[in-house]
């Protein structure tokens, strides 16, 4: 995979990193700061990378040999070692980023929450199509909760695009397409005639699906294309499903150009079993950051338009288990604060904010960026990041 | 390896409008003596009660069995169907979430459906069964987990209002003795049979098989009387159900369309494109797939696509002689109404101009309008 596009790991980055993981006060000061003005930001899309399924902020920045590609993101961008998490469950600890609120959902929790989430903040007060809001999920069953909350003053017409890789670009799926042939693409003539057809039914939709027809048929352009163009669906082993999502959500990035996309990733949890596992699914993780990276600089659509956050939901506990792994439930600062790296047009380079802060303030403050508010959020806007 | 698809099951506490009438769902309906028959109205009628009842779009042999018979008595007999108890055990299975790895497999779970139409068990054997089950029990490891879904799946308590009955459900679980929703017991095979024998186990099972076809709350006084009914008569479930939909309240549902579930679509793409119903794992990868998506639609498409690209549609989509009459068909098949004089003029001149059948069919199919009934 590709490095090019930013600078190897510094000695300088390592040690940053590593004085910031012990605390030192390197840049303290209030919390409350606004972030400027928004009408002169050059952030017009945000990346949101949650890092999630417990990942220790010792295993990250502090190891930077295991994220070469997040230590260059975190090289010129900044970096908030003290971010404090919100919920110990990975599901409710992935939520309440995405909504801004603690949300005290249990870990098998498979129903939506209350509050709206940043996707339905940025779709509906920019008015945005759904083509302009994607999450990329590993999330399994839970994953198409995120995309919105049961607040009817935002909702599903305002939700986001979720597509969990894992469960269309694998085998089994591949064995539907088996059975029926291989999708062939319509001809110029196919193509029209298909769209005097529709438009000559009549009958509309409600209104209440999340795409409208035309984004619903570059959406299904876009899946016939993964599945019969990419490698997506051939990533296999461990981290996998991470992997795929992360590759899926680089695609996004680059055909629709959302407003916002948010990948969230999961497998880092084999750490209950084993820390080498963990371990080889972050280098992994961190490999598909990478490309992720590279594809927004070669891209000049994106390159200087787009800033990216990455967090891991909370981390994991200070010591080993008996299983030679990690499980998170201590109550140790190790699990309770995670390292928040954001980069982009609009930020300092370089810096390493050791205020603390939360978790659930990246829903407010990335909404802030892209020039919209969370009203129901009670994270607080991050302070001091612009440049 | 496929991930677990979300259930996307309505939550407690999302209020339903609950505007079905109690008196409209008393009165039958007027037309339940009427002779069904192939007419528009009466298919989208059959197409209705088979997918509301059995999962998917009328396969033609069920076509030709509900044309002439009395409406109210095709229903009955619908309810009372091998395909309609198929389709509500593998309902109930996805509502406990009873799926991929945790699906049953032992033959006592296989013969349910059947044993349903002998009325050799119960819908509340049924779920004792389910609930007692090893792949219950795995899928909700732990007592907080086991617990917490037996009361609020089995009995539709919401557990944060009721945290000393989750408590003391924890500690029978755990083979301490313990007074559980007021009986007394000490093991997790005590929790289960205090859990199916508690009077709120009718009233949660029929509140959400009504909302299911009905999108809105049951009136509460038919509600409690169905319940009772249920608990009295044990068998009753098939009954019931036909009841419901020979009502003027199912006449008045079917006004208002209402999305076809990932289940449905699959279900009935396959009924409607090759005449027959897909096998457990065909349905099972189609579905996952889709649940993998918050708008599945365009998946859907890609779906209808390859299913219609492939040879084993080419009898459906073969050249007609008599163009109106082939979209005529095709309307009142997919979409359950005729085509408007707009609508048959474009797909007759599409088809006068060469274009393959084919499209016109994925029109259809693809169309949103197909995506409800």
């Amino acid at each position: 995979m590709g490095q090019r596009n930013f600078d190897p790991v510094t000695r300088r980055g390592f040690l940053k990193a590593g004085a910031a993981i012990a605390g030192a006060a390197a840049l303290q000061g209030p919390l409350l700061g606004a972030l400027g003005p928004t009408s002169s930001s050059k952030t017009k899309r945000v990346l949101l990378v949650l890092f999630a399924g417990g990942v220790r902020s010792k295993d990250t920045i502090g190891t930077p040999a295991n994220v070469p590609n997040l230590m260059r993101l975190a090289e010129k961008g900044i970096v908030l070692p003290n971010c404090r998490s919100a919920n110990l469950g990975h599901y409710g600890a992935s939520l309440s980023i995405l909504t801004g609120v603690p949300e005290y959902m249990g870990i098998r929790e498979n129903s939506r929450g209350y509050n709206p989430t940043i996707f339905e903040y940025v779709r509906k007060e920019l008015t945005l199509p759904a083509s302009g809001a994607w999450l990329s999920a590993n999330n399994g069953s839970q994953g198409v909760n995120f995309a919105y909350g049961l607040n009817r003053q935002w909702g599903a017409p305002y939700g986001a695009n979720v597509i969990d890789g894992d469960g269309i670009f694998n085998q089994e799926f591949r064995e539907v397409i088996g059975q029926f042939g291989t999708p062939r693409a319509d001809s110029a003539s196919d193509a029209d005639a298909m769209a005097r057809l529709r438009g000559a039914i009549e009958q509309k939709g409600d209104g209440k699906a999340v795409n409208d027809e035309a984004t619903a048929a570059r959406v299904e352009k876009y899946i016939v294309d993964e599945l019969t163009k990419s490698e997506t669906a051939s990533l296999t082993g461990p981290g996998a499903g991470d992997a795929k999502a992360l590759r899926i959500a680089g695609n996004i990035l680059q055909i629709f150009k959302p407003t916002l996309t948010c990948v969230s990733l999961t497998n880092a949890d084999v750490a209950h079993g084993s820390y080498n596992a963990y371990v080889d699914v972050i280098k992994r993780n961190d490999q598909e950051l990478g490309r992720i990276l590279d594809a927004v600089q070669q891209d000049a659509g994106l390159r200087d338009s787009t800033s990216v956050f990455v967090v891991p939901e909370f981390g994991r506990d200070k010591n080993l288990n008996q299983r030679n792994g990690l499980d998170h439930g201590d109550g140790s600062e190790e699990l309770n604060r995670v390292a928040c790296v954001a980069w982009g047009p609009d930020f300092k380079s370089g810096k390493t904010i050791t205020t603390d802060c939360d978790t659930i303030d990246l829903c407010p403050t990335i909404c802030r960026m892209l020039g919209v508010e969370a009203p129901l959020a009670r994270g607080k806007i991050l302070p001091r990041l612009l440049g | 390896m496929a991930t677990t698809p979300s259930i996307k099951r309505t939550v407690a506490f999302a209020p339903s409008p609950g505007t079905v009438e109690a008196a409209a769902l008393d009165a039958p309906s007027s037309a339940t003596a009427a002779k069904l028959s192939r007419e528009p109205a009466d298919r989208r009628f059959v197409r209705a009660v088979m997918i509301d009842l059995a999962g998917r779009s009328p396969l033609e042999v069920e076509w030709t069995a509900a044309n002439g018979k009395p409406r109210g008595e095709w229903v009955h007999m619908v309810a009372r169907s091998i395909a309609a108890a198929e389709s509500f055990y593998e309902e109930e299975l996805f509502y406990f979430l009873l799926i991929d790895n945790f699906r049953p497999s032992t033959d006592a779970f296989i013969e349910i459906p059947q044993m349903l139409v002998e009325h050799k068990i119960s819908t509340r054997e049924m779920l004792r069964q389910i609930v007692s089950s090893q792949f219950f029990n795995s899928r909700n490891p732990g007592n907080d987990t086991f617990v917490t879904v037996v009361l609020e799946q089995l009995l539709g308590f919401t557990v944060q209002k009721e945290p000393a009955v989750l408590d003391a459900g924890k500690r029978m679980y755990d083979g301490y003795t313990a007074n559980f929703l007021g009986k007394s017991g000490s093991s997790q095979a005590d929790l289960v049979r205090i859990a199916v024998e508690h009077l709120s186990l009718e009233s949660c099972f029929l509140s959400r098989r009504f909302t299911s076809i009905f999108v809105d709350d049951p009136p509460k006084k038919r509600l409690a009387a169905d319940a009772a009914r249920l608990r009295a008569d044990p068998l009753a479930w098939s009954e019931i159900v036909a009841g419901w939909i020979n009502s003027q309240a199912y006449d008045e549902r079917l006004a208002k369309p209402r999305p076809k579930s990932d289940r449905v679509f699959v279900r009935s793409l396959y009924a409607d494109l090759f005449g027959r119903v897909p096998d457990y794992q065909e349905f099972r990868r189609c579905r996952n797939a889709l649940l993998a998506l918050s708008d599945s639609r365009p998946l859907r498409s890609v779906l209808i696509k390859l299913m219609l690209d492939s040879d084993a549609a080419d009898a459906l989509a073969a050249a007609a002689v008599d163009r109106n009459g082939y979209v005529r068909e095709r309307f009142l098949q997919f979409l359950g109404r005729e085509p408007t004089q707009g609508e048959s003029s474009a797909f007759v001149r599409e088809l006068g101009d060469g274009a393959n059948p084919k499209l016109l069919l994925r029109a259809l199919l693809t169309h949103s309008e197909y995506q409800s009934y």
